[in-house]
């Protein structure tokens, strides 16, 4: 379907943000893409979903694709459902306000269909833009974190909404921060560390969510087995705990 | 698309103040009509016509943000689609103020023929063909940062209305200010402003992906 051979991406006269990355994605398939902040992931989507150009190495094979970027500034007074017209028709789907309004609806969009975008919560608009992604039944379907801001009810809607991608033999791809949610939804995981994919270490992550002495939220991935370790640097250093998110396993 | 487009315009209604400013143009020069020759006032027209085809473009290929625009373009499939369609709205646009500049020509000049119709016509559509050439480049798609947007697009828009020896808009309107008008100049111009215009969204289309 698509396969990347030695890609890699530099913006400008800038540092590489990705150096030889390989991946193949077939029919069906889901790939879950982890990775610290800034660790490139966006960039490797926007390049699969052919938005934007390779500094070295091929792209081959183009499916047509559903793009969720990682955030959806709904700022316009456009209808969501209005908005999904224009862009079914634009990828040439018929029947476009039904299948959008069926899309709507399943994913529970609060204030209705009509409602304006600029309207619309954070998760709100996420739902929007997930129903962007999914409505023209693309061959691939590319989500930069496509949980982030939902409600516990959409994150059941959405992955079955992945499911059902998958079963049409459409191929998925998306970045998380979160371990558990890559490797629930995904066939297979990669890790994005040195600028580069690699397979991820077996080891599960812990996700600590700090507050500085200056009122800062900070969040980190780190090892499992150095939860412990971090959790008491931080705490001496005067840092507090706002939340700790650790594997069953741990 | 282009429905999209125009859609985006109406309800961000950026399209407002250069519509404004244009019909208020127009108010001015019809306000105290005695017996002036039509083209002239065509060449003030088209002039501020190519002013407000390349506030169009620029407010037009800006309107989404850069996220959302990487969704139509996700849609779109190709960003010659994006690009066109973003020329084809501005021109259809600037098609509507060059009709309402007819409409009111013709009204203060108690009817108007049709040779001096047709240059007028001719004239404004090359105007705004003009403009539109010059605000794509110097819109966000090519252009990094907004100061360099506005910079670029008055330098663009001077040159283009003030140099006699570029066959853009500075002939044609000082064919049009003549006693005389000839049709020859205004041709050139017309050929010259689609060869423009067609080139510069070529250069954006070849351009922008290499900056991504």
């Amino acid at each position: 379907m698509l396969r990347l051979q030695g890609v890699g991406k530099r913006y400008g006269r800038g540092a590489a943000v990705l150096t030889d990355v390989n991946l193949e994605i077939l029919p069906g398939q889901a790939i879950g893409v982890i990775g610290a902040n800034g660790s490139g992931k966006s960039t490797l989507l926007r390049i699969l979903a052919r938005l934007s150009r390779p500094s070295t190495g091929t792209v081959s094979g183009a499916p047509s694709v559903g793009y969720l970027p990682d955030r959806f500034p709904a700022g316009t007074r456009m209808s969501a459902l209005s908005y999904l017209g224009h862009l079914g028709r634009i990828s040439g789907m018929s029947d476009v306000d039904n299948k959008a309004a069926a899309l709507l609806e399943r994913l529970a969009l609060e204030g209705g269909p009509r409602t304006p975008l600029r309207n619309l919560s954070k998760g709100n608009a996420q739902k929007v833009a997930l129903a962007q992604a999914m409505l023209a039944a693309p061959e691939l379907l590319v989500l930069d974190e496509p949980w982030s801001g939902l409600d516990p009810a959409a994150h059941t809607v959405l992955g079955e909404l992945l499911t059902e991608a998958r079963e049409r033999g459409a191929g998925v791809v998306f970045a998380e921060h979160r371990d558990e949610f890559a490797r629930t939804h995904a066939t297979e995981v990669f890790e994005l560390s040195g600028r580069t994919l690699r397979e991820p270490s077996e080891e599960p992550k812990a996700r600590i969510v700090l507050r500085n002495p200056g009122g800062h939220l900070v969040t980190s991935t780190v090892p499992a087995s150095r939860s412990d370790a971090v959790l008491l640097q931080a705490l001496q250093r005067g840092w507090s705990v706002v939340r700790v998110q650790t594997p069953v396993a741990k | 698309m282009i429905k999209y487009q125009l859609a985006l315009l109406g309800h961000s209604q950026r399209y407002l103040l250069p519509a404004l400013a244009f019909t208020a143009l127009l108010g001015l020069l019809y306000s105290n009509e005695s017996g002036n020759p039509a083209p002239p006032e065509f060449a003030v027209s088209g002039g501020a016509l190519t002013v407000v085809a390349c506030w169009l473009t620029i407010t037009l290929a800006d309107i989404e943000d850069p996220a959302q625009w990487l969704i139509t373009l996700a849609h779109a499939r190709r960003l010659s689609i994006v690009v066109g369609s973003v020329v084809l709205t501005v021109f259809a646009g600037c098609a509507g103020l060059t009709v309402l500049s007819l409409l009111w020509s013709a009204l203060a000049h108690g009817g108007e023929s049709l040779g001096d119709l047709g240059i007028g016509l001719l004239a404004q559509l090359t105007c705004a063909c003009a403009g539109i050439a010059v605000g794509l480049p110097c819109s966000r798609l090519l252009m990094p940062r907004a100061g360099y947007t506005a910079l670029a697009a008055i330098i663009g828009v001077g040159v283009v209305l003030l140099t006699p020896w570029i066959p853009l808009v500075n002939p044609l309107l000082r064919a049009l200010s003549s006693d005389q008008p000839a049709i020859l100049p205004i041709l050139v111009s017309l050929f010259s402003s689609v060869l423009v215009l067609v080139g510069s969204a070529a250069a954006v289309v070849f351009f922008r992906p290499r900056r991504d």
